[in-house]
């Protein structure tokens, strides 16, 4: 069965073609949730309200691009609309200059992806979501404004912030396994 | 040698962009279950907005047949008793003119009795003075009778019942008069005085009236259903002006449209009150350059018309004003490909003022076709509270539609 089949299969709610397509995409729409997720039931209700939509909307679908990155940018705005139910803070800092010329890139590469996203999920809720937007799934800071309704500053200052953040997580963790070294 | 920000976000980019992780189990059963309880709650809205329509056409057929009944019952009323009244004065003038007609010939059931007994009441009435020696030799009682039998032609008119009284029978006889057997129920008014009467002027000049205003294509109710291609304009509001600017250079508003009826009520000749329901749909896009990818949001909306019309023109063509308020009763947001993040947005829009200018052209007796160039003013923030800027979207639009006016029944 071709994706194009596949499609529309599912648009015709032919319960195997949607079965299919879920399994297909689910470990790594898994992922995604997580990254935005409190904890991981929230990020399995993220990925239950996304795969609705999916099928929902599948209809709208228009063939142009691939079919993943439709679902997946379809799960980030589920993900976002269960994230945005409670109220987050952005706390609005100063632009930071800070550069992280003093981690060590090794200290990053040898990350395992595991551990990378466990050190997202770590990161305080505006943080991640900002991080989330802007490093992995690209949309630059005035589109992160629009999407969150923040401003395009507050979304520098949270990316400045989180990647702060992450490289006191990644130095403490280094440290932490040279000390068992 | 330190890493930057680029290479730094890279390596985050690269290693979770397609890391799979594990799902429960029960995932499917999960998503399979709540996926048909979705279609359940939009499968009951539909049903419910369908019903909603289907109750309000029930009310209007309810309400025009309501009417048209009311105008039947009314119109053979109006027919008895004016008959009546006329068939009293034919009585009478016949007696004046000394034939010895009684009123219960006149009770007629349909308006051709009524012009009959009128122009028997012309016949004998007029006739009376050129005939003047004949019913006058009537008088003495000794040709009376034989003479106006004579007189009205019984070869001219049998009478549509079987009358047991010979002088009933002649009553049509006074419908000898070509234009009265021939034409049965023209639809001219009743001249007043013609029978030389006063009594029956206010109730003519009443029917007359209703003419008048019947002509001018009023009935007292009527309904409009429409179209409206929208152009929508919004109005961000925020105290810092970099905001609006940031705001509006993602917005882009696009041609929307509304759809609905009104019910309208007149009110004397030029007054109205209109009320309905109007579905509308706003076409926003928003661009996102970084990823390549742009939203539509569309923002429905069910909004409930009160409105007050001034209208005036002739029985063809006729010009309004219409202005009052809409209230939202419901609003929701649509986005493709992404699903809308409703959050920002309120599901019930508030209100909005209405000024409209209209113009209708009659196509028949009871349809009108109409143009309404209209603008809606919003008065309340479209945007929850707690929002980085206030959004409210005017609308400046052309309702294009018909007009069915239930017009009463002519009264003759």
């Amino acid at each position: 069965l071709t994706e194009h089949e596949l499609i529309k299969d599912c648009i015709k709610k032919n319960a195997v073609s949607e079965r299919m397509l879920f399994e297909k995409y689910a470990g790594k729409m898994m992922t995604i949730c997580r990254r935005y997720a409190r904890d991981r039931n929230e990020a399995e209700d993220m990925l239950q309200e996304g795969f609705i939509r999916v099928f929902q909307n599948i209809d709208k679908y228009r063939f142009e691009g691939s079919l993943e990155g439709w679902v997946k940018r379809i799960m980030v705005n589920a993900a976002l609309k269960i994230v945005q139910q409670k109220k987050i803070f952005f706390s609005d800092v100063g632009e930071s200059h800070e550069g992280l010329s003093s981690s060590d890139p090794s200290a990053v590469s040898n990350l395992s992806a595991n551990e990378m996203l466990k050190l997202i999920c770590n990161l305080p809720e505006g943080y991640r979501i900002v991080f989330n937007l802007y490093v992995i799934e690209g949309y630059n800071h005035d589109e992160i404004g629009e999407l969150l309704h923040i401003r395009p500053g507050t979304s520098r200052s949270q990316l400045s912030k989180a990647r702060a953040m992450l490289k006191e997580q990644i130095q403490s963790t280094q440290k932490l396994s040279n000390g068992y070294e | 040698m330190g890493m930057n920000e680029r290479q730094f976000d890279k390596v985050f980019r690269d290693r979770l962009q397609d890391l799979p992780s594990e799902v429960p189990e029960d995932m499917w059963e999960r998503i399979r279950q709540n996926k048909g309880k979705d279609r359940k709650i939009a499968v009951f809205w539909w049903r419910f907005l369908w019903g909603m329509l289907f109750a309000g056409l029930l009310v209007l057929g309810g309400g025009y047949w309501a009417m048209r009944t009311g105008n039947d019952q009314r119109t053979s009323y109006v027919a008895k008793t004016g008959t009546r009244a006329k068939t009293d004065q034919v009585g009478l003038t016949n007696q004046n003119a000394g034939t010895s007609v009684s009123g219960k010939q006149g009770v007629a059931k349909t308006n051709i009795h009524t012009t009959v007994g009128a122009q028997s009441k012309i016949a004998a009435g007029t006739r009376s003075d050129k005939t003047a020696p004949r019913h006058l030799s009537g008088q003495d009682g000794k040709k009376g009778r034989a003479g106006a039998n004579k007189d009205t032609g019984s070869k001219a008119a049998t009478p549509p019942m079987a009358t047991k009284d010979p002088i009933s029978a002649n009553v049509p006889v006074a419908t000898k008069t070509p234009p009265a057997a021939k034409t049965p129920a023209p639809p001219k008014p009743v001249e007043p005085g013609i029978a030389g009467s006063k009594k029956i002027d206010p109730a003519n000049s009443a029917a007359k009236k209703a003419n008048r205003s019947e002509e001018a294509g009023d009935g007292k109710w009527s309904v409009d259903l429409y179209g409206s291609p929208d152009l929508p304009f919004n109005r961000i509001i925020s105290s810092d002006p970099n905001i609006v600017q940031f705001q509006k250079s993602f917005m882009k508003m696009r041609l929307s449209y509304a759809v609905g009826f009104r019910v309208s009520r007149a009110f004397g000749e030029h007054f109205s009150v209109k009320t309905g329901l109007q579905y509308s749909v706003i076409n926003e896009k928003i661009q996102f350059d970084s990823i390549g990818s742009a939203f539509r949001r569309r923002i429905k909306g069910l909004d409930i018309p009160l409105l007050i019309g001034y209208e005036t023109g002739n029985g063809r063509f006729r010009i309004a004003v219409n202005a009052g308020i809409l209230f939202d009763l419901h609003a929701w947001y649509t986005s493709t490909p992404f699903d809308s993040l409703g959050y920002t947005y309120r599901s019930n829009l508030g209100t909005s003022l209405y000024l409209g200018f209209g113009f209708a052209e009659r196509l028949n007796e009871n349809i009108f076709l109409f143009a309404e160039p209209h603008f809606q003013y919003r008065l309340s923030d479209m945007t929850s509270k707690g929002s980085l800027f206030r959004e409210r979207i005017d609308i400046l639009g052309l309702s294009l539609g018909a007009r069915y006016n239930f017009q009463k029944n002519h009264i003759h």
